[in-house]
């Protein structure tokens, strides 16, 4: 089966929408119709426009092109989103494997550890990370991943738990293969692949939680363009000058429901291979 | 869907029951006239004593000074009028004032106003040593040979009548008050002689006034009974308030809101000079911002009529120095820099700079720095300069620049608004040499212009003409020497509903509406 | 292992990671750049102002010292005064926590009363238009960003037909004629309690909105569990034999499938409760709702310290407090959990 078919109508729309966020991601200075606006240039003169043929999503309150300033935006949320799921997971698997496999007090220890990261309500760590951080879009980004890798470290337990009593890895102990070696060649593959879709399923909302932060003003540093950042910069001048939180609050809201309808895509036809 | 809609649409009607219909609290259940004073910040602290914030706003009303100072209109000369004072004389030497008390002053607890009680409050307020209590730091001691007269006596001659009409730290309260402690005032009680009295307080809330009988001020025809002090943080909602007639006064409103405001024929938009400058001080002490020429430079590098324009919908003025109009010390004519890309670059090639990173630290919440910083960055970027804007909380912008020059931010934005009304609380803060910053955030050091603050300060009570001669001159170099760029005046700006009848704003008292002098048209 | 001793066990796991919150909170404080001595001293200080501050708050005692006498704090519920404001933090914390707590419980009904019935629906049409744009809107729910539902919610509703009010708890109309005793700290019991009506009107009305945006997601998440679930309940034999012996649609799938469906519901409460606790930030600060949410993130922008810590501490007890009940619902009804 072909992957369109594979992945469904609404898949393919799903996918086609992400690969669209990418392609205006890392070639915006050609793609924006005001490169140097998008990056932050202002143009008083144009303050407040509203959409016409010239700024189809209108101007901010410096004049700047908000078409521009959204694609320019879709770097940093694009980034922020995978990885902040690349990090959680980096953290995440390496914790629950040793967790699983290792056993005893390791997974006692390890396990209390995420329990106190999971206590926390994430927004709210996520935000006293960020403010002990600083500014910046690594530091959010991290900010981030630390509410998200407890979430991987119990998933990849989870797997490795049920993995361990395979036959083949009894097999592999007695022939005297050393545990790391089980651990990486063939545990390890066996449980990326749920957590892989996992992982997918949450770029989406690691990209809204990101873009809760920069609203609430701990995201990358002005004038870099940045949708959360853009959002609650417009709203008091919400609903007369709409254009200014509409169009990146709706580009915020597309591309999680892409990220969405793709990570279902994908979870369905891991079902069907599974 | 169609179920979640019908859902919907059947809340909505019963939802249409609890519409809160278009009032305005004008008129309240008792029949009593409500002013609606909608705050977009809270009120820390009631004290009279140590009150140093938004919380001048009730106090205002709820206590008297001995003068209050109103600035000079069109052109004219600021006046120092009598409140609870009658009238002043000073001795010849500066060192004592002597001030003849009002008669048929009262408390709100009906005790009358002594001399006693001036200086027990003075002395108060000098012995917690919190919020402004610095401004009598020259008095060594108070005198009431009579009930009616207190008599100040200083170690260096000072404008007492001036200290005397501060919005802080020099209201007067009752004896019996003097008694209690910081809780006491928080909990919604006060001891003052103003034409409202404090009838309830919810923190972060709201604080209820209403009139005082026994006051000894005329009220007014078709005066307000109650003054509701409310707290609005969101400015959404407080536009919305008064836009609905919720609210008779706001301040905060973002200033491109301001044209949909004036088109409304039921508001009134109040714009005039305030006493809040906003500079960014350079860090003197760093390569190469230690050189004159690179801090001139880039201060011809910015973008000030953009700034004003976009900032403050070109409702702010181009700062003449820190000392902003209507105060005296202002120095209209000194010499500032325009905006010239091709002079900064030429001085920048004469110190041989051809390209630099500098750090500008603003306050997170401030969107006019916000706007300041990213035009500035656009057009240092044409002369080589990166410009790296870094919002932070206020306590954590000053740590930074208290803790070692060497790795503090290049430049410190920031605003500065007197404490009392004179161009000496400008100067010594913000200009003049200190071993360890406390606001001379930019560690400026100039032994003339120190000196010249130091004797204008030893003139202001006995000679003001002189001593703003020396406020000037000092000032004059700090321009010419590019200490800070001196960015804009900025503008007071208040929106308050057309009906309202005797307002005007009075810069010495940041945002305070002095409601007995207020009244609403039928 | 039996009921009581996993009941013991959770607890002093729960205790164990309170503490460990409790440590991190700390340590995140003295890694915070600030100066809270600054923060005391007043909007203006002197240096002699701010050397005093610094005296009244031990800032110079030893972290060791400093660490026992904040756990202890904790532990005793004397959760000191806020740097800015000076006020008695536990005083606070009485009158915000409610707020949020109230927003929460509302907000997760809303989603339980939207989504299941939405799943089952959905269920019983499967595979119709019907069927198809539930997903579509459950999809849409759970992508929402809540900040912009919020945003646009009060742009419609409140800005824009203007039947519902803008922001806040209640009118200031009530709260300046007739003030409301708080009770409970929950208007909608309070205003009853006091035999009110219209102050039940109007909180109920400054509910609906906030409420509603924070209700979105788990909303979302009820519909398609309880659709999947319903699904797969609605094809198992005794449901065919039912249908087959004539028993009447409705009461098949009210009567039978859903009370087994609704299993998965009980996730959802944690998962809504939780969410609208965090959640809360955002639309808090939208709708100007005095709840703890926007307490904690002006103190974490003014690095308020004694106010983040205890506001940590406090949210994170409820949410253990609330996991804790969860599962132990959870290992009473669902006989696969291996207590």
């Amino acid at each position: 089966m072909s992957l369109t078919a594979r992945l469904g109508p609404k898949g393919t729309i799903a996918l086609a929408i992400v690969v669209l966020a990418v392609v205006l991601a890392l070639f915006a200075p050609w793609i924006s119709p005001f490169p140097d606006q998008g990056a932050g240039a202002p143009n008083i003169a144009d303050k407040f426009q509203p959409p016409s043929l010239t700024h189809l999503f209108g101007t901010d309150h410096l004049g700047r092109d908000m078409v521009s300033r959204v694609i320019y935006g879709a770097r940093v949320s694009l980034t922020s989103g995978l990885l902040i799921v690349f990090v959680a997971l980096a953290v995440g698997l390496p914790v629950g494997l040793i967790a699983g496999y290792a056993g005893g007090w390791w997974d006692e220890g390890l396990m209390r550890m995420t329990d106190v990261f999971l206590a926390f309500p994430a927004l709210l760590l996520a935000v006293l990370m960020a403010a002990a951080l600083g500014p910046g879009l690594i530091n959010a980004i991290l900010a981030v991943a630390v509410t998200w890798w407890p979430w991987y470290a119990r998933i990849a337990r989870a797997e490795v738990l049920a993995l361990r009593g395979q036959p083949y890895v009894e097999a592999a102990r007695l022939m005297g293969v050393s545990h790391p070696r089980i651990l990486i060649r063939h545990i390890l593959p066996a449980a990326l692949r749920p957590l892989s879709v996992q992982a997918a399923l949450d770029v989406g909302p690691a990209l809204l939680t990101a873009s809760a932060l920069s609203f609430l003003g701990l995201g990358v540093l002005p004038p870099t363009a940045d949708w959360g950042q853009m959002v609650d910069a417009g709203r008091k001048f919400f609903p007369e000058r709409w254009w200014y939180s509409a169009a990146p609050g709706l580009a915020v809201f597309l591309l999680a429901l892409a990220f969405s309808v793709l990570g279902d895509a994908l979870r369905d036809r891991e079902g069907e291979d599974a | 869907m169609k179920r979640r809609d019908l859902l919907k649409t059947a809340g909505l009607a019963g939802l249409a029951t609890f519409a809160p219909s278009a009032w305005s609290v004008a008129i309240a259940q008792d029949g009593s006239r409500i002013l609606t004073l909608a705050n977009p910040a809270g009120f820390p602290d009631l004290d009279p004593s140590t009150s140093f914030s938004n919380d001048g706003l009730v106090l205002a009303n709820v206590y008297e000074g001995l003068t209050r100072y109103y600035p000079g209109t069109d052109g004219g000369t600021a006046t120092i009028e009598p409140v609870l004072a009658e009238s002043w004389t000073t001795a010849a030497d500066g060192l004592s004032w002597t001030f003849k008390l009002r008669q048929g002053v009262v408390f709100h607890d009906g005790t009358p106003l002594t001399a006693d009680a001036v200086k027990g409050s003075i002395e108060r307020t000098m012995k917690i040593a919190g919020g402004a209590a610095f401004i009598w730091s020259a008095v060594t001691g108070i005198e009431a040979p009579d009930p009616a007269t207190v008599v100040f006596k200083l170690s260096s001659p000072q404008p007492l009548d001036i200290i005397a009409s501060a919005g802080f730290a020099a209201w007067i309260f009752s004896p019996a008050s003097q008694a209690k402690d910081n809780a006491w005032f928080n909990a919604g009680n006060d001891g003052g002689t103003g034409p409202y009295k404090i009838d309830s307080y919810e923190p972060g809330q709201r604080a209820v006034a209403s009139r005082f009988t026994g006051h000894w001020g005329k009220a007014k025809e078709g005066g307000f009974d109650k003054v509701s002090f409310e707290v609005v943080e969101d400015s959404t909602l407080g536009q919305n308030m008064i836009q609905s007639g919720q609210a008779d006064w706001t301040y905060g409103l973002p200033y491109d809101n301001l044209a949909i405001m004036r088109a409304d024929p039921d508001l009134s938009v109040v714009a005039n000079p305030s006493f809040e400058t906003l500079f960014g001080l350079y860090n003197t002490k760093r390569a190469p911002l230690d050189k004159p020429k690179v801090r001139q430079a880039l201060s011809l590098a910015f973008p000030y009529d953009d700034v004003i324009n976009a900032g403050t919908a070109g409702l702010g003025a181009r700062a003449h120095g820190v000392i902003p109009p209507g105060i005296w010390g202002h120095d209209p004519d000194a010499p500032i820099p325009n905006t010239d890309l091709d002079a900064a670059r030429k001085l920048l090639a004469e110190e041989g700079v051809t390209s630099l990173d500098l750090t500008m630290t603003y306050a997170t919440s401030d969107p006019l720095e916000q706007v300041a910083g990213e035009l500035w960055k656009a057009n240092l970027e044409q002369l080589g300069i990166n410009l790296t804007l870094q919002p932070m909380a206020w306590e954590a912008q000053w740590q930074l620049a208290k803790a070692d020059p060497a790795t503090a931010q290049d430049i410190f934005v920031m605003y500065w608004w007197p404490t009392y009304v004179t161009p000496y609380d400008y100067l010594v803060s913000l200009f003049r040499s200190e071993a360890a910053p406390n606001y001379n955030l930019g560690y400026y050091s100039n032994a003339d212009v120190d000196k010249l603050i130091d004797d204008g300060a030893t003139l202001a009570g006995t000679d003001r003409a002189k001593a703003e001669d020396d406020f000037r001159a000092a000032q004059r170099k700090i321009i010419e020497d590019a200490a800070a760029v001196f960015i804009l005046d900025k503008p007071n700006v208040h929106v308050i509903r057309a009906n309202l009848q005797g307002y005007a704003d009075n810069p010495a008292y940041g945002h305070v509406v002095f409601a007995g002098d207020l009244s609403r048209k039928a | 292992m039996g009921l009581g001793r996993y009941l013991l066990r959770r607890l002093a796991l729960s205790v164990l990671v309170v503490l460990g919150v409790t440590f991190l909170v700390f340590v995140a404080a003295q890694v915070v750049p600030s100066d809270p001595a600054a923060l005391y001293a007043g909007p203006r200080p002197t240096a002699d102002q701010i050397e005093k501050a610094r005296a009244e708050l031990h800032l110079d005692a030893p972290l060791p010292q400093r660490f026992a006498a904040f756990a202890a704090a904790m532990a005793t519920g004397d959760f000191g005064v806020s740097y800015k404001s000076r006020r008695p933090i536990a005083q606070d914390l009485r009158a915000y926590l409610p707020a949020t707590l109230e927003l929460a419980t509302v907000s997760t009904l809303l989603a339980l009363l939207i989504g299941i019935p939405a799943g089952a629906f959905a269920a019983a049409r499967r595979g119709g238009w019907l069927d198809r744009a539930g997903g579509l809107a459950s999809i849409a729910a759970v992508a929402m960003p809540t900040f912009f539902l919020a945003m646009l919610l009060q742009a419609f509703f409140a800005q824009g037909i203007g039947i519902l009010p803008l922001s806040g708890r209640l009118s200031r109309e009530i709260a300046l004629s007739a003030p409301l005793d708080p009770v409970t700290g929950f208007t909608l019991i309070d205003s009853l309690i006091a035999g009110r009506l219209d102050v039940f009107r109007d909180a109920l009305a400054h509910l609906i909105l906030p409420a509603l945006t924070l209700a979105a997601y788990p909303a979302g998440i009820a519909m398609r569990l309880t659709r999947s679930a319903m699904i797969e309940i609605l094809g198992r034999r005794h449901i065919l034999a039912a249908r087959a012996l004539g028993l009447s649609r409705a009461r098949i799938l009210f009567g039978h499938a859903l009370p087994n469906a609704v299993g998965p519901s009980l996730t959802v409460l944690g998962l809504s409760f939780a969410y609208a606790l965090t959640g809360a930030v955002l639309v808090e600060i939208i709708f100007a709702w005095p709840g703890l949410g926007r307490y904690v993130s002006e103190a974490v922008l003014s690095k308020d310290f004694p106010v983040i810590a205890a506001s940590t501490f406090v949210v994170t007890l409820c949410y253990v407090a609330m996991n804790l009940i969860l599962d132990l619902v959870q290992a009473l009804v669902d006989p696969r959990v291996a207590l």
